[in-house]
């Protein structure tokens, strides 16, 4: 089943268009990394999808028209990390991860997220980003590494089947990028998906099932792993050399030096 | 304990000490009434015998009234900030600075300068709450769809020119009992007021913190920011709108009765904050309760500190709030280094 289609999408700031006429599917079990230099549109992709920015275009998710979602609807169906990990309040890190249990809380008060089911998903997610020491500290005062975790954690505790993240391994150390990426690709073949906007382009061949690869607004490359990310796409569009190796672990990418200036 | 029994803990707690003071409000006053006699005429009236009904005159027509709305205009207040907050998260938010107080206080001025108040007795109210009205049309229709620094933007443009229109009816009173008036009534106080008044801004009082109350989930989320609030299913734009518009009819309908009473939106969220694990939803209840506390307390201090002098409450509210402030920004600083 597809999880989201995108159909002539395109975003405009002003008179700028940074998403031009983008057409992109997602299915169940597939983990897409979204890759392209900066300002290629990745973010603005993500947000006109969650319809966080005016998008011309049809947006489907799980073939429903998310445009006629109530917002509590479409928060079952795709969870979003954004790239910055504001916490405005130092509120514990469970009562972060629960937030996540908000739009599945019906009326007014809605079922604690504290007892029975409810818990065991809050502390499940908790589990996953082993963050589970931490649940009385203040998320305020956590690490970069450790909050991220914590918001990672927020939305696995969604359940939503899809998941799109704005660079969720930034800030991460080697380790946890590995069980970020780890756990996206668990989410995935669990019978989710995840489209996550990545610029590792080493964790995106090792992970990613499938690669977009973004440029200036359009898709400029679309596959897998390999068949993308090959040192000519890569000198193209962003203007580096790179050292490439087809290993047992599987595809291993290491950008080298700038060959001109993207 | 738990977080959310010290939480229950806190209300029960908040909700007492109100008690305590709504009733001490009661009974404090230059009619030296004894405590017993007090609350027995209030409850019980006192048909037949004159002693008895001057005293159930006082009682039901002065200091009830005087209770009852110290109680919910400390709890607009309060609550009100805490909202703000929570919308904006910025803990220096509070409803003075929507642009509501400085133009329902203009209204208020308008309606002494123009001798609308000497000629009807709900005159000046009235306006007062008119321009209430008028700051919060004037500034959703500035802040348009634009984002929550467009509102801090629009709520100063609002409130410097319902300033300057103050000074300038200061300025250009027509004698000096006028001018002294005004200064009087913008000064904050709950003397005087009757039922009629307690009719007048209770309703408004209602709805308003009603709207306020409703939004606690919506500004849970707001914790994690704009785009992770909307993408767990809060409507900002709503959010906004009620926080905007609860805040103009609870404040608005407050200043409208007693004047502009500060600091208590900005102190009372800021005091309750750490008592209740930081989490915006759970500091509405008790920033109302916290609120009503202050301003009941501080109305009971200005009858006890100046009896008959007639010292007004949002002196006071300033004397005490202002240095308080300073002591939190000190051991704010403090945290942080």
């Amino acid at each position: 089943m597809t999880l989201l289609t995108l159909s002539g999408l395109s975003v405009a700031y002003g008179d700028r268009r940074v998403v031009k006429d983008v057409s992109l599917t997602i299915g169940e079990g597939e983990f897409v990394g979204l890759i392209g230099p900066n300002g290629a549109g990745k973010s603005s992709l993500l947000r006109a999808s969650l319809g966080l920015v005016e998008a011309t275009g049809e947006i489907q998710l799980n073939d429903g028209n998310a445009r006629l979602m109530s917002a509590d609807e479409r928060a079952r169906k795709v969870a979003y990390l954004p790239q910055d990990h504001e916490i405005a309040w130092p509120v514990s890190v469970r009562r972060v991860v629960e937030l996540g249990r908000m739009p599945h809380r019906a009326g007014f008060w809605g079922a604690d997220p504290r007892r029975g089911e409810e818990r065991a998903i809050v502390d499940q997610a908790m589990e996953t980003m082993g963050i589970s020491n931490l649940a009385d500290r203040r998320a305020t005062e956590l690490s970069g590494g450790e909050k991220v975790r914590v918001l990672i954690a927020r939305a696995l505790a969604q359940r939503a089947p899809l998941l799109l993240a704005d660079e969720p391994t930034s800030g991460l150390d080697p380790a946890h990028q590995i069980v970020c990426m780890e756990t996206f690709s668990a989410h995935a073949r669990s019978g989710g998906a995840a489209l996550a906007c990545l610029h590792d382009l080493g964790l995106a061949a090792r992970w990613c099932s499938r690669i977009v690869l973004m440029r200036e607004g359009e898709i400029a490359a679309e596959g897998a792993p390999g068949d993308v990310l090959t040192p000519e796409v890569l000198a193209e569009v962003y203007g580096i050399r790179v050292y490439m190796a087809e290993t047992e672990d599987g595809l291993v990418v290491q950008p080298l030096d700038v060959v001109r200036p993207a | 304990m738990s977080e959310t029994s010290s939480y229950r803990l806190l209300l029960a707690v908040l909700t007492g000490v109100v008690a305590v003071l709504f009733g001490l409000s009661l009974t404090v006053g230059p009619a030296g009434i004894a405590f017993g006699d007090s609350l027995k005429a209030l409850i019980l009236g006192g048909e037949g015998d004159s002693a008895r009904e001057a005293v159930v005159l006082v009682m039901r027509e002065i200091r009830l009234p005087r209770a009852l709305l110290g109680l919910g205009i400390g709890a607009s207040l309060g609550l009100s900030g805490a909202v703000l907050q929570g919308l904006l998260r910025n803990p220096l938010a509070e409803p003075g600075l929507l642009g509501v107080s400085a133009s329902a206080s203009l209204g208020a001025v308008l309606a002494i300068y123009t001798g609308f108040s000497a000629l009807f007795p709900l005159g000046l109210p009235l306006l007062a709450l008119a321009g209430a009205l008028v700051a919060v049309v004037l500034v959703q229709a500035m802040a348009g769809n634009g984002g929550t620094l467009t509102i801090i933007l629009a709520g100063v443009a609002v409130s410097s020119f319902a300033g300057a229109m103050t000074s300038l009816a200061l300025n250009l009173s027509p004698n000096p009992f006028a001018a002294l008036e005004i200064v009087f009534w913008m000064l904050g106080s709950l003397a005087d007021r009757s039922m009629t008044h307690v009719w007048l801004a209770g309703p408004f009082i209602f709805v308003g913190c009603a709207m306020l109350l409703m939004q606690g989930r919506a500004l849970d989320t707001l914790t994690l920011g704009n785009d992770a609030a909307r993408s767990l299913g809060t409507n900002i734009a709503r959010v906004r709108m009620m926080a905007v518009l609860g805040t103009a009819i609870a404040v608005g309908a407050s200043t409208a009765v007693t004047g502009a009473i500060g600091f208590v939106g900005l102190v009372v969220p800021h005091l309750l904050r750490p008592l209740v694990g930081s989490v915006p939803s759970r500091l509405l209840p008790a920033s109302a309760l916290g609120g009503g506390a202050m301003i009941l307390a501080a109305d009971v201090a200005v009858r006890l500190l100046a009896p008959g002098r007639d010292l007004k409450l949002g002196v006071l509210t300033a004397i005490v709030g202002a240095p308080f402030f300073l002591w939190l920004v000190h051991r704010a600083r403090k945290e942080a280094a």
